[in-house]
Protein backbone atom coordinates (compact mmCIF):
# COMPACT_ATOMS: atom_id res chain seq x y z
CA UNK A 1 0.00 0.00 0.00
CA UNK A 2 2.99 2.34 -0.24
CA UNK A 3 2.58 2.81 -3.95
CA UNK A 4 3.17 6.31 -5.22
CA UNK A 5 -0.16 7.95 -6.05
CA UNK A 6 -0.89 8.11 -9.74
CA UNK A 7 -0.86 11.58 -11.24
CA UNK A 8 -2.92 12.70 -14.20
CA UNK A 9 -0.87 13.47 -17.29
CA UNK A 10 -2.06 15.36 -20.33
CA UNK A 11 -1.16 12.43 -22.57
CA UNK A 12 -3.38 10.15 -20.51
CA UNK A 13 -6.50 12.25 -20.71
CA UNK A 14 -7.90 10.35 -23.64
CA UNK A 15 -8.80 6.98 -22.15
CA UNK A 16 -12.02 5.73 -23.67
CA UNK A 17 -13.16 6.71 -27.11
CA UNK A 18 -16.60 5.31 -26.45
CA UNK A 19 -17.36 7.97 -23.88
CA UNK A 20 -14.94 10.75 -24.62
CA UNK A 21 -14.73 10.92 -28.39
CA UNK A 22 -18.46 10.90 -29.01
CA UNK A 23 -19.12 13.56 -26.36
CA UNK A 24 -16.27 15.71 -27.62
CA UNK A 25 -17.47 15.38 -31.19
CA UNK A 26 -21.00 16.32 -30.22
CA UNK A 27 -19.89 19.42 -28.38
CA UNK A 28 -17.47 20.40 -31.15
CA UNK A 29 -20.19 19.86 -33.74
CA UNK A 30 -22.74 21.90 -31.77
CA UNK A 31 -20.27 24.75 -31.26
CA UNK A 32 -19.19 24.64 -34.89
CA UNK A 33 -22.82 24.72 -36.00
CA UNK A 34 -23.50 27.76 -33.81
CA UNK A 35 -20.35 29.45 -35.11
CA UNK A 36 -21.19 28.77 -38.75
CA UNK A 37 -24.79 29.97 -38.44
CA UNK A 38 -24.01 33.07 -36.41
CA UNK A 39 -20.80 33.66 -38.34
CA UNK A 40 -22.74 33.78 -41.59
CA UNK A 41 -25.10 36.27 -39.96
CA UNK A 42 -22.16 38.43 -38.89
CA UNK A 43 -20.72 38.25 -42.39
CA UNK A 44 -24.09 39.07 -43.91
CA UNK A 45 -24.45 42.11 -41.66
CA UNK A 46 -20.93 43.27 -42.50
CA UNK A 47 -21.67 42.83 -46.20
CA UNK A 48 -24.91 44.75 -45.85
CA UNK A 49 -23.18 47.57 -43.94
CA UNK A 50 -20.43 47.72 -46.54
CA UNK A 51 -22.98 47.97 -49.34
CA UNK A 52 -24.74 50.78 -47.52
CA UNK A 53 -21.47 52.62 -46.96
CA UNK A 54 -20.60 52.03 -50.62
CA UNK A 55 -23.80 53.66 -51.81
CA UNK A 56 -23.40 56.57 -49.40
CA UNK A 57 -19.90 57.13 -50.71
CA UNK A 58 -21.11 56.99 -54.27
CA UNK A 59 -23.42 59.91 -53.60
CA UNK A 60 -21.08 61.82 -51.41
CA UNK A 61 -19.07 64.81 -52.40
CA UNK A 62 -15.50 64.38 -51.33
CA UNK A 63 -13.17 66.95 -49.96
CA UNK A 64 -10.90 67.38 -52.87
CA UNK A 65 -7.23 66.75 -52.38
CA UNK A 66 -5.13 69.90 -52.43
CA UNK A 67 -3.85 70.56 -55.93
CA UNK A 68 -5.79 67.68 -57.41
CA UNK A 69 -9.11 69.25 -58.24
CA UNK A 70 -11.70 66.79 -59.47
CA UNK A 71 -9.53 63.79 -58.95
CA UNK A 72 -9.92 63.34 -55.21
CA UNK A 73 -13.39 61.82 -55.21
CA UNK A 74 -12.53 58.78 -57.31
CA UNK A 75 -9.31 58.11 -55.45
CA UNK A 76 -10.91 58.46 -52.04
CA UNK A 77 -13.95 56.44 -53.05
CA UNK A 78 -11.73 53.60 -54.26
CA UNK A 79 -9.61 53.91 -51.15
CA UNK A 80 -12.66 53.53 -48.91
CA UNK A 81 -13.98 50.60 -50.90
CA UNK A 82 -10.62 48.88 -50.71
CA UNK A 83 -10.58 49.58 -47.00
CA UNK A 84 -14.03 48.05 -46.63
CA UNK A 85 -12.91 45.00 -48.57
CA UNK A 86 -9.86 44.66 -46.34
CA UNK A 87 -12.12 45.01 -43.30
CA UNK A 88 -14.24 42.17 -44.60
CA UNK A 89 -11.19 39.95 -45.06
CA UNK A 90 -10.05 40.87 -41.57
CA UNK A 91 -13.45 39.99 -40.16
CA UNK A 92 -13.36 36.55 -41.82
CA UNK A 93 -9.91 35.92 -40.36
CA UNK A 94 -11.05 37.13 -36.95
CA UNK A 95 -14.09 34.87 -37.10
CA UNK A 96 -12.00 31.84 -38.06
CA UNK A 97 -9.56 32.46 -35.21
CA UNK A 98 -12.20 33.22 -32.58
CA UNK A 99 -14.39 30.28 -33.62
CA UNK A 100 -11.44 27.89 -33.68
CA UNK A 101 -10.44 29.07 -30.20
CA UNK A 102 -13.98 28.71 -28.86
CA UNK A 103 -14.43 25.23 -30.32
CA UNK A 104 -11.02 24.14 -29.04
CA UNK A 105 -11.68 25.42 -25.53
CA UNK A 106 -15.10 23.76 -25.42
CA UNK A 107 -13.71 20.46 -26.73
CA UNK A 108 -10.78 20.51 -24.30
CA UNK A 109 -13.12 21.18 -21.40
CA UNK A 110 -15.24 18.19 -22.44
CA UNK A 111 -12.08 16.07 -22.67
CA UNK A 112 -11.20 16.97 -19.08
CA UNK A 113 -14.73 16.36 -17.84
CA UNK A 114 -15.19 13.06 -19.66
CA UNK A 115 -11.76 11.94 -18.46
CA UNK A 116 -13.12 12.08 -14.94
CA UNK A 117 -15.87 9.69 -16.03
CA UNK A 118 -13.77 7.52 -18.31
CA UNK A 119 -11.15 7.03 -15.56
CA UNK A 120 -13.39 5.05 -13.19
CA UNK A 121 -14.87 3.05 -16.08
CA UNK A 122 -11.39 2.26 -17.35
CA UNK A 123 -10.31 1.24 -13.85
CA UNK A 124 -13.35 -1.00 -13.39
CA UNK A 125 -12.54 -2.55 -16.77
CA UNK A 126 -9.04 -3.42 -15.54
CA UNK A 127 -10.47 -5.01 -12.41
CA UNK A 128 -12.96 -6.98 -14.50
CA UNK A 129 -10.01 -8.26 -16.53
CA UNK A 130 -8.35 -9.42 -13.32
CA UNK A 131 -11.58 -11.00 -12.13
CA UNK A 132 -11.93 -12.77 -15.47
CA UNK A 133 -8.55 -14.32 -14.69
CA UNK A 134 -9.93 -15.49 -11.35
CA UNK A 135 -8.08 -12.88 -9.30
CA UNK A 136 -9.93 -10.84 -6.71
CA UNK A 137 -7.21 -8.74 -5.19
CA UNK A 138 -7.85 -5.56 -3.26
CA UNK A 139 -9.13 -2.44 -5.02
CA UNK A 140 -7.54 0.99 -5.11
CA UNK A 141 -9.86 3.93 -4.51
CA UNK A 142 -10.63 6.52 -7.15
CA UNK A 143 -8.63 9.70 -7.51
CA UNK A 144 -9.92 12.95 -6.10
CA UNK A 145 -12.23 14.64 -8.55
CA UNK A 146 -13.23 11.46 -10.36
CA UNK A 147 -16.90 11.06 -11.20
CA UNK A 148 -19.08 7.92 -11.19
CA UNK A 149 -18.31 7.46 -7.50
CA UNK A 150 -21.64 5.80 -6.95
CA UNK A 151 -20.93 3.08 -9.54
CA UNK A 152 -17.39 2.57 -8.37
CA UNK A 153 -18.46 2.31 -4.75
CA UNK A 154 -21.03 -0.33 -5.67
CA UNK A 155 -18.39 -2.19 -7.64
CA UNK A 156 -15.89 -1.93 -4.81
CA UNK A 157 -18.48 -3.02 -2.26
CA UNK A 158 -19.57 -6.04 -4.32
CA UNK A 159 -15.96 -6.93 -5.07
CA UNK A 160 -15.08 -6.90 -1.36
CA UNK A 161 -18.21 -8.82 -0.51
CA UNK A 162 -17.48 -11.54 -3.10
CA UNK A 163 -13.86 -11.72 -2.03
CA UNK A 164 -14.82 -12.13 1.61
CA UNK A 165 -17.47 -14.67 0.73
CA UNK A 166 -15.02 -16.87 -1.20
CA UNK A 167 -12.40 -16.49 1.48
CA UNK A 168 -14.88 -17.40 4.23
CA UNK A 169 -16.13 -20.38 2.24
CA UNK A 170 -12.59 -21.62 1.70
CA UNK A 171 -11.70 -21.17 5.36
CA UNK A 172 -14.92 -22.88 6.39
CA UNK A 173 -14.18 -25.84 4.19
CA UNK A 174 -10.61 -25.94 5.51
CA UNK A 175 -11.95 -25.88 9.07
CA UNK A 176 -13.65 -29.21 8.40
CA UNK A 177 -10.22 -30.85 8.11
CA UNK A 178 -9.59 -30.14 11.77
CA UNK A 179 -13.01 -31.35 12.90
CA UNK A 180 -13.47 -34.45 10.81
CA UNK A 181 -11.33 -37.41 10.01
CA UNK A 182 -11.52 -37.47 6.21
CA UNK A 183 -9.66 -39.83 3.92
CA UNK A 184 -6.29 -38.68 2.58
CA UNK A 185 -7.78 -38.20 -0.88
CA UNK A 186 -10.51 -35.90 0.46
CA UNK A 187 -8.02 -34.01 2.57
CA UNK A 188 -5.77 -33.44 -0.45
CA UNK A 189 -8.72 -32.20 -2.51
CA UNK A 190 -9.88 -29.81 0.20
CA UNK A 191 -6.35 -28.53 0.79
CA UNK A 192 -5.84 -27.94 -2.93
CA UNK A 193 -9.09 -26.04 -3.11
CA UNK A 194 -8.17 -23.91 -0.09
CA UNK A 195 -4.70 -23.18 -1.42
CA UNK A 196 -6.05 -22.19 -4.82
CA UNK A 197 -8.61 -19.85 -3.29
CA UNK A 198 -6.05 -18.17 -1.05
CA UNK A 199 -3.83 -17.53 -4.06
CA UNK A 200 -6.74 -16.01 -5.95
CA UNK A 201 -7.83 -13.81 -3.09
CA UNK A 202 -4.55 -12.76 -1.55
CA UNK A 203 -3.87 -9.05 -1.39
CA UNK A 204 -1.24 -7.38 -3.58
CA UNK B 1 -27.96 -18.73 -21.97
CA UNK B 2 -31.59 -18.49 -22.97
CA UNK B 3 -31.96 -15.37 -20.84
CA UNK B 4 -29.18 -13.80 -22.81
CA UNK B 5 -31.28 -13.95 -25.96
CA UNK B 6 -34.17 -12.09 -24.40
CA UNK B 7 -35.18 -9.06 -26.34
CA UNK B 8 -33.96 -5.83 -24.83
CA UNK B 9 -36.67 -3.41 -23.85
CA UNK B 10 -36.92 -0.59 -26.38
CA UNK B 11 -35.59 2.81 -25.40
CA UNK B 12 -38.39 5.09 -24.29
CA UNK B 13 -38.11 8.81 -23.67
CA UNK B 14 -39.44 8.54 -20.16
CA UNK B 15 -36.77 5.97 -19.32
CA UNK B 16 -33.87 8.02 -20.62
CA UNK B 17 -33.04 9.53 -17.26
CA UNK B 18 -31.22 6.75 -15.43
CA UNK B 19 -28.72 8.66 -13.39
CA UNK B 20 -29.48 12.30 -12.81
CA UNK B 21 -26.13 13.18 -11.33
CA UNK B 22 -24.10 11.95 -14.30
CA UNK B 23 -26.51 12.65 -17.13
CA UNK B 24 -27.54 16.07 -15.91
CA UNK B 25 -23.97 17.02 -15.23
CA UNK B 26 -22.91 16.13 -18.77
CA UNK B 27 -25.97 17.64 -20.39
CA UNK B 28 -25.75 20.85 -18.39
CA UNK B 29 -22.06 21.13 -19.27
CA UNK B 30 -22.82 20.64 -22.95
CA UNK B 31 -25.62 23.18 -22.78
CA UNK B 32 -23.50 25.66 -20.84
CA UNK B 33 -20.69 25.39 -23.36
CA UNK B 34 -23.05 25.76 -26.30
CA UNK B 35 -24.87 28.63 -24.61
CA UNK B 36 -21.56 30.32 -23.85
CA UNK B 37 -20.42 30.06 -27.45
CA UNK B 38 -23.86 31.14 -28.62
CA UNK B 39 -23.88 34.11 -26.28
CA UNK B 40 -20.45 35.35 -27.33
CA UNK B 41 -20.94 34.89 -31.04
CA UNK B 42 -24.56 36.05 -30.77
CA UNK B 43 -23.42 39.23 -29.08
CA UNK B 44 -20.99 39.77 -31.91
CA UNK B 45 -23.72 39.14 -34.48
CA UNK B 46 -26.09 41.46 -32.63
CA UNK B 47 -23.44 44.17 -32.55
CA UNK B 48 -22.86 43.77 -36.27
CA UNK B 49 -26.56 43.90 -37.01
CA UNK B 50 -26.89 47.12 -34.97
CA UNK B 51 -23.98 48.58 -36.89
CA UNK B 52 -25.57 47.57 -40.19
CA UNK B 53 -28.87 49.08 -39.07
CA UNK B 54 -27.27 52.43 -38.24
CA UNK B 55 -25.47 52.46 -41.57
CA UNK B 56 -28.65 51.50 -43.41
CA UNK B 57 -30.41 54.41 -41.68
CA UNK B 58 -27.66 56.71 -42.89
CA UNK B 59 -28.11 55.31 -46.35
CA UNK B 60 -31.82 56.10 -46.31
CA UNK B 61 -31.05 59.55 -44.97
CA UNK B 62 -28.63 60.09 -47.83
CA UNK B 63 -31.55 60.10 -50.27
CA UNK B 64 -33.17 63.50 -50.55
CA UNK B 65 -36.73 63.82 -51.82
CA UNK B 66 -37.26 66.63 -54.29
CA UNK B 67 -40.21 66.90 -56.63
CA UNK B 68 -38.35 67.49 -59.91
CA UNK B 69 -36.90 64.01 -60.23
CA UNK B 70 -39.22 62.34 -57.80
CA UNK B 71 -36.90 59.49 -57.09
CA UNK B 72 -38.65 57.63 -54.35
CA UNK B 73 -36.64 56.21 -51.56
CA UNK B 74 -36.86 52.48 -51.71
CA UNK B 75 -36.99 50.06 -48.88
CA UNK B 76 -33.69 48.75 -47.56
CA UNK B 77 -33.61 45.63 -49.72
CA UNK B 78 -34.14 47.70 -52.85
CA UNK B 79 -31.87 50.51 -51.79
CA UNK B 80 -28.68 49.18 -53.28
CA UNK B 81 -30.11 49.01 -56.80
CA UNK B 82 -31.56 52.48 -56.53
CA UNK B 83 -28.24 53.79 -55.35
CA UNK B 84 -26.36 52.19 -58.20
CA UNK B 85 -28.74 53.76 -60.73
CA UNK B 86 -28.24 57.11 -59.14
CA UNK B 87 -24.48 56.74 -59.12
CA UNK B 88 -24.54 56.07 -62.83
CA UNK B 89 -26.69 59.13 -63.43
CA UNK B 90 -24.42 61.32 -61.38
CA UNK B 91 -21.32 59.89 -62.95
CA UNK B 92 -22.60 60.60 -66.42
CA UNK B 93 -23.46 64.13 -65.50
CA UNK B 94 -20.28 64.87 -63.65
CA UNK B 95 -18.03 62.91 -65.95
CA UNK B 96 -16.92 65.98 -67.89
CA UNK B 97 -15.92 67.72 -64.72
CA UNK B 98 -19.01 69.93 -64.67
CA UNK B 99 -21.09 70.31 -61.51
CA UNK B 100 -24.05 68.04 -60.97
CA UNK B 101 -27.27 69.73 -62.02
CA UNK B 102 -29.01 71.86 -59.44
CA UNK B 103 -32.09 69.63 -59.33
CA UNK B 104 -30.30 66.40 -58.54
CA UNK B 105 -32.19 64.47 -55.96
CA UNK B 106 -29.35 63.24 -53.78
CA UNK B 107 -28.21 64.99 -50.65
CA UNK B 108 -24.60 65.96 -50.70
CA UNK B 109 -22.07 64.86 -48.13
CA UNK B 110 -18.57 65.71 -47.18
CA UNK B 111 -16.60 62.53 -46.62
CA UNK B 112 -13.38 63.01 -44.71
CA UNK B 113 -11.05 60.07 -44.40
CA UNK B 114 -8.33 59.90 -41.84
CA UNK B 115 -6.10 56.83 -41.45
CA UNK B 116 -8.76 54.76 -39.70
CA UNK B 117 -12.02 56.64 -39.68
CA UNK B 118 -14.51 57.92 -42.14
CA UNK B 119 -16.63 60.93 -41.27
CA UNK B 120 -19.69 61.74 -43.27
CA UNK B 121 -21.24 65.19 -42.96
CA UNK B 122 -24.18 66.77 -44.73
CA UNK B 123 -23.20 69.52 -47.12
CA UNK B 124 -25.30 72.60 -46.62
CA UNK B 125 -27.39 73.33 -49.73
CA UNK B 126 -26.07 76.13 -51.87
CA UNK B 127 -28.01 79.38 -51.48
CA UNK B 128 -30.44 80.29 -54.21
CA UNK B 129 -29.81 83.19 -56.53
CA UNK B 130 -32.11 85.40 -54.45
CA UNK B 131 -30.01 84.69 -51.40
CA UNK B 132 -32.50 82.42 -49.64
CA UNK B 133 -31.46 79.09 -48.19
CA UNK B 134 -30.96 76.49 -50.95
CA UNK B 135 -33.06 73.64 -49.65
CA UNK B 136 -35.80 75.72 -48.22
CA UNK B 137 -37.39 76.67 -51.50
CA UNK B 138 -37.67 73.13 -52.81
CA UNK B 139 -40.53 71.13 -51.42
CA UNK B 140 -39.75 67.60 -50.74
CA UNK B 141 -41.94 64.97 -52.32
CA UNK B 142 -44.42 63.68 -49.73
CA UNK B 143 -44.58 60.26 -51.37
CA UNK B 144 -40.86 59.99 -51.25
CA UNK B 145 -40.78 60.96 -47.59
CA UNK B 146 -43.44 58.39 -46.82
CA UNK B 147 -41.41 55.74 -48.59
CA UNK B 148 -38.31 56.77 -46.68
CA UNK B 149 -40.24 56.30 -43.47
CA UNK B 150 -41.35 52.89 -44.71
CA UNK B 151 -37.77 52.01 -45.53
CA UNK B 152 -36.63 53.03 -42.04
CA UNK B 153 -39.42 51.01 -40.49
CA UNK B 154 -38.36 48.07 -42.64
CA UNK B 155 -34.81 48.42 -41.37
CA UNK B 156 -36.03 48.50 -37.78
CA UNK B 157 -38.27 45.52 -38.42
CA UNK B 158 -35.32 43.64 -39.88
CA UNK B 159 -33.21 44.46 -36.84
CA UNK B 160 -35.94 43.20 -34.52
CA UNK B 161 -36.33 40.10 -36.67
CA UNK B 162 -32.62 39.35 -36.35
CA UNK B 163 -32.74 39.77 -32.57
CA UNK B 164 -35.80 37.56 -32.30
CA UNK B 165 -34.23 35.02 -34.64
CA UNK B 166 -31.09 34.96 -32.51
CA UNK B 167 -33.07 34.32 -29.33
CA UNK B 168 -35.44 31.74 -30.82
CA UNK B 169 -32.77 29.81 -32.70
CA UNK B 170 -30.68 29.80 -29.51
CA UNK B 171 -33.53 28.33 -27.51
CA UNK B 172 -34.36 25.74 -30.17
CA UNK B 173 -30.72 24.74 -30.41
CA UNK B 174 -30.43 24.39 -26.63
CA UNK B 175 -33.56 22.25 -26.55
CA UNK B 176 -32.19 20.07 -29.35
CA UNK B 177 -28.89 19.75 -27.54
CA UNK B 178 -30.70 18.76 -24.36
CA UNK B 179 -32.56 15.96 -26.16
CA UNK B 180 -29.44 14.79 -27.99
CA UNK B 181 -27.48 14.95 -24.72
CA UNK B 182 -30.14 12.98 -22.91
CA UNK B 183 -30.15 10.23 -25.53
CA UNK B 184 -26.37 10.28 -25.91
CA UNK B 185 -25.65 10.04 -22.19
CA UNK B 186 -28.25 7.30 -21.80
CA UNK B 187 -26.22 5.19 -24.19
CA UNK B 188 -23.31 4.95 -21.82
CA UNK B 189 -25.08 5.42 -18.51
CA UNK B 190 -27.40 2.54 -19.50
CA UNK B 191 -24.61 -0.08 -19.57
CA UNK B 192 -23.17 1.28 -16.31
CA UNK B 193 -26.59 1.09 -14.73
CA UNK B 194 -26.95 -2.49 -15.93
CA UNK B 195 -23.52 -3.48 -14.61
CA UNK B 196 -24.40 -1.95 -11.25
CA UNK B 197 -27.67 -3.90 -11.14
CA UNK B 198 -25.96 -7.18 -12.06
CA UNK B 199 -23.21 -6.57 -9.49
CA UNK B 200 -25.84 -6.14 -6.78
CA UNK B 201 -27.49 -9.36 -7.96
CA UNK B 202 -24.15 -11.14 -7.68
CA UNK B 203 -23.76 -9.84 -4.16
CA UNK B 204 -27.11 -11.48 -3.40
CA UNK B 205 -25.78 -14.74 -4.91
CA UNK B 206 -27.86 -14.34 -8.07
CA UNK B 207 -25.58 -15.23 -10.96
CA UNK B 208 -28.13 -15.14 -13.78
CA UNK B 209 -26.47 -14.43 -17.13
CA UNK B 210 -26.62 -10.70 -17.87
CA UNK B 211 -28.53 -9.34 -20.83
CA UNK B 212 -26.57 -8.22 -23.87
CA UNK B 213 -26.44 -4.51 -24.46
CA UNK B 214 -28.45 -2.78 -27.15
CA UNK B 215 -26.68 -2.46 -30.48
CA UNK B 216 -26.26 1.29 -30.21
CA UNK B 217 -25.20 1.27 -26.58
CA UNK B 218 -21.70 2.42 -25.81
CA UNK B 219 -19.18 0.68 -23.51
CA UNK B 220 -19.55 -2.60 -25.39
CA UNK B 221 -15.92 -3.55 -24.65
CA UNK B 222 -16.33 -2.68 -20.98
CA UNK B 223 -19.52 -4.73 -20.79
CA UNK B 224 -17.74 -7.63 -22.51
CA UNK B 225 -15.11 -7.52 -19.74
CA UNK B 226 -17.85 -7.50 -17.13
CA UNK B 227 -19.47 -10.55 -18.71
CA UNK B 228 -16.18 -12.44 -18.70
CA UNK B 229 -15.66 -11.54 -15.03
CA UNK B 230 -19.25 -12.51 -14.32
CA UNK B 231 -18.74 -15.94 -15.90
CA UNK B 232 -15.60 -16.57 -13.84
CA UNK B 233 -17.26 -15.41 -10.62
CA UNK B 234 -20.20 -17.65 -11.34
CA UNK B 235 -17.79 -20.57 -11.79
CA UNK B 236 -16.06 -19.72 -8.52
CA UNK B 237 -19.41 -19.61 -6.78
CA UNK B 238 -20.38 -22.97 -8.21
CA UNK B 239 -17.01 -24.43 -7.15
CA UNK B 240 -17.57 -23.19 -3.62
CA UNK B 241 -21.01 -24.76 -3.53
CA UNK B 242 -19.80 -28.07 -4.94
CA UNK B 243 -16.93 -28.19 -2.41
CA UNK B 244 -19.33 -27.44 0.43
CA UNK B 245 -21.70 -30.12 -0.83
CA UNK B 246 -18.84 -32.61 -1.01
CA UNK B 247 -17.94 -31.84 2.60
CA UNK B 248 -21.59 -32.20 3.58
CA UNK B 249 -21.74 -35.59 1.90
CA UNK B 250 -18.69 -36.70 3.84
CA UNK B 251 -20.24 -35.50 7.09
CA UNK B 252 -23.59 -37.12 6.22
CA UNK B 253 -21.77 -40.40 5.71
CA UNK B 254 -20.79 -40.29 9.37
CA UNK B 255 -23.40 -41.52 11.84
CA UNK B 256 -25.14 -38.65 13.58
CA UNK B 257 -24.72 -40.23 17.00
CA UNK B 258 -20.98 -40.21 16.59
CA UNK B 259 -20.78 -36.45 15.91
CA UNK B 260 -19.47 -34.22 18.67
CA UNK B 261 -21.18 -30.99 19.68
CA UNK B 262 -18.66 -29.01 17.70
CA UNK B 263 -19.16 -31.18 14.63
CA UNK B 264 -22.92 -30.80 14.95
CA UNK B 265 -22.56 -27.04 15.05
CA UNK B 266 -20.33 -27.16 12.01
CA UNK B 267 -22.87 -29.25 10.15
CA UNK B 268 -25.65 -26.81 11.01
CA UNK B 269 -23.55 -23.88 9.79
CA UNK B 270 -22.74 -25.78 6.63
CA UNK B 271 -26.39 -26.46 5.90
CA UNK B 272 -27.27 -22.85 6.51
CA UNK B 273 -24.50 -21.67 4.24
CA UNK B 274 -25.60 -24.04 1.48
CA UNK B 275 -29.16 -22.79 1.76
CA UNK B 276 -27.89 -19.27 1.25
CA UNK B 277 -25.76 -20.18 -1.73
CA UNK B 278 -27.75 -22.91 -3.47
CA UNK B 279 -30.87 -21.30 -4.87
CA UNK B 280 -28.87 -18.96 -6.99
CA UNK B 281 -26.92 -21.67 -8.80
Amino acid sequence: MTKRPYKRKLSNYYLMGEIQLSTMLWVAFACAFICVVLGSLIYQQEQSANESIGSIIDFAEFNETPGGEGVGSDIQSNFIKEDLEKGKQKLILQMILVFAALISVATLYVLLLTHRMAGPVYKMGLYFDKMANGRLQSIWPLRKGDLLNDYFETFSDVHTSLRNKHLNNAEFINESLELFDFTQEDKTRIEAFFSSRVTQLKTD
Amino acid sequence: MSQNKKKNPSRKWRNLFLDNSIQLRLIVTMLALAAGVMFLVGLWAYDKSMEATVIAHNQVDSVSCKPSRATPAKPQHAQKKASEDDVQALGEEAGDGSEAPADETQKKFNVTITSSEMEIKDVAPEPNEDGSAGGATIEEDKDCLAQMAVAKKEIQRRQKKITLWLILSGLVLLLLLFLIGLKGTHRFVGPLFRVKRDLLKMKANDFAVPYDLREKDRLQVFFGKFKSAHAVLKKMHEDDVSQLEAVKKLIDATEASKLTEEQMQFKARLEKLLTELRPSV
